[in-house]
């Protein structure tokens, strides 16, 4: 049989169980308040969600119904590398850059200290200050922030970064033409473009060597190293966001179950995700409002 | 006596080795969605345990059918009995399904259901963005559920243990800690 100590009503002090209540609630609290601090339902901390809220605030202003980050226009990269290391640095960089309601320019002193904070993006700025601006998406070259791992199917595997560049000429533009075109200039043109046929760009797929980073977008690859076209992409219709496919489901792709179909493009690499690109992971949930467009349909 | 005082060894054994990995995988899931740099990290992490907790309630529902199960006492009030018997069902059914629907979450996004670098399972349906986005919902709101179950299951054992002292949280553990439990 099973003893049992004395329990209520009985000779147990009353004192003793509040005690022990109390142990019981204090354990569950804590175990409680852990996981909602790890939820962010307690917190300031900066999650992917806030992450998201920060690139809709320092928009300039907030579309709703449209897409978070890029509401308006196309979310694509035309510079060559990422101007910082880190989702925390894109952060700090997107409130530094805000201008101020007082003069209508980023205040100096945040800037400063951005920098200081993250150096890495000096290193953009110089590339910013000296690149061409050119004059269509048809003839920009779009570059991917994340190192890829593609894996062979005798299982050897390489680490790529991946470019698609325009079939079209490059035309730069002047500060003056930037000066004088209109806010939708690009969609415009565009559109206009795709009346005369498809625009088409290359795949290009650079292979890093041993010692190339793989987990900061912040730092390019040396120019020497060997570029694979693996295919193209052909762009033939624009559809207007407000009424196209790319609002309201959810879905992002930050990771590939095949990475480049092998039945349509003959490309035998199997793409897996790599794992530990920090500015892809705060990025794919900003841009969570979205269904798989065109340019993501042909590269899933 | 035809009931058994504890649970036999297979069940509480899992039963431990479940509640570890049920509170790591509540962390490592809250985790996932709020992290910035950490997020793939953990995305990575979520899936092999969930199918392993999915695999361990298949083979602790049929032993816990073919196996008799200690019953609660008499004296213990009807309405704590009942809430005993449905918060137990609730969590059986919550470990089965949050890993069923979190592999239908990654199969109709289309993502690869990895259980390591080079092992992944098929997946369990089409790809289907807004499925996808109902499954995930789905998986969100039956964690939290199932957190507070976790809770208020360890709760009402805390309760047994310290308060009432009858016995019953010792069900989980063994003849031996049961021996010194009850004195």
């Amino acid at each position: 049989m099973l003893q049992r100590l004395p329990s209520y009503g009985s000779r147990e002090p009353l004192l003793r169980t509040v005690s022990w209540i109390s142990a019981i609630a204090v354990i569950a609290l804590s175990i409680a308040t852990s996981w909602a601090w790890s939820v962010s339902w307690i917190g300031n901390r900066i999650t992917a969600a806030r992450f998201a809220d920060a690139m809709e605030q320092t928009n300039g202003k907030a579309y709703p119904g449209f897409r978070r980050a890029h509401s308006k226009g196309a979310a694509m990269n035309s510079f060559p590398f990422f101007p910082v290391s880190t989702s925390q640095g894109f952060y700090e960089q997107r409130f530094a850059a805000q201008p101020d309601p007082a003069t209508g320019k980023p205040d100096p002193k945040k800037l400063a200290a951005f920098f200081t904070a993250h150096p890495e993006a000096l290193r953009y700025e110089a590339w910013a200050k000296t690149a061409s601006r050119p004059s269509s998406w048809a003839n920009t070259e779009l570059n991917g922030v994340d190192a890829f791992r593609f894996v062979t199917a005798d299982g050897t595997h390489r680490y790529v970064r991946w470019s698609v560049r325009p079939q079209a000429r490059l035309i730069a533009t002047s500060a003056q033409q930037r000066a004088q075109a209109t806010g939708d200039y690009m969609r415009e043109e565009f559109q206009h473009r795709l009346t005369q046929g498809p625009v088409r760009w290359g795949l290009v797929v650079t292979l890093a060597q041993p010692r190339d980073a793989i987990d900061d977008p912040s730092r390019p690859w040396p120019r020497d190293r060997t570029q694979v076209i693996a295919g193209t992409l052909e762009l033939d219709q624009l559809t207007p966001q407000a009424t196209g496919a790319c609002r309201a489901a959810v879905m992002t792709r930050s990771c590939f179950r095949t990475g480049l179909n092998p039945r349509t493009t003959r490309f035998w690499l199997h793409v897996q995700r790599y794992m530990r690109n920090p500015i892809t992971a705060g990025k794919a949930r900003s841009l969570a409002v979205k269904r798989p467009t065109q340019l993501d349909r042909k590269f899933t | 006596m035809n009931t058994p005082r504890h649970f036999d060894r297979l069940t509480r054994l899992s039963h431990w080795l479940m509640a570890a990995l049920l509170i790591a995988m509540l962390f490592i899931g809250a985790g996932m969605v709020t992290a910035l740099s950490l997020r793939p990290w953990l995305m990575d992490l979520h899936c092999p345990p969930g199918i392993t907790i999915g695999a361990l309630v298949l083979v602790r529902f049929g032993n816990r059918l073919s196996r008799p199960a200690p019953s609660l006492s008499a004296d213990l009030p009807r309405w704590q009995v009942a809430a005993a018997h449905a918060s137990h069902v609730l969590l059986y059914v919550l470990m089965l399904s949050l890993p069923l629907i979190g592999w239908a979450v990654l199969s109709t996004g289309d993502f690869p259901v990895m259980l390591s670098r080079d092992v992944s399972l098929p997946a369990i349906g089409p790809t289907d963005p807004v499925a996808y986005a109902r499954l995930r919902l789905a998986h969100v709101a039956l964690a939290v559920l199932l957190f507070a179950v976790v809770v208020m299951h360890a709760c009402a054992a805390l309760y047994h243990a310290w308060i009432r002292r009858d016995g019953f949280a010792s069900m989980a553990q063994g003849p031996r800690q049961s021996a010194q439990s009850s004195r």
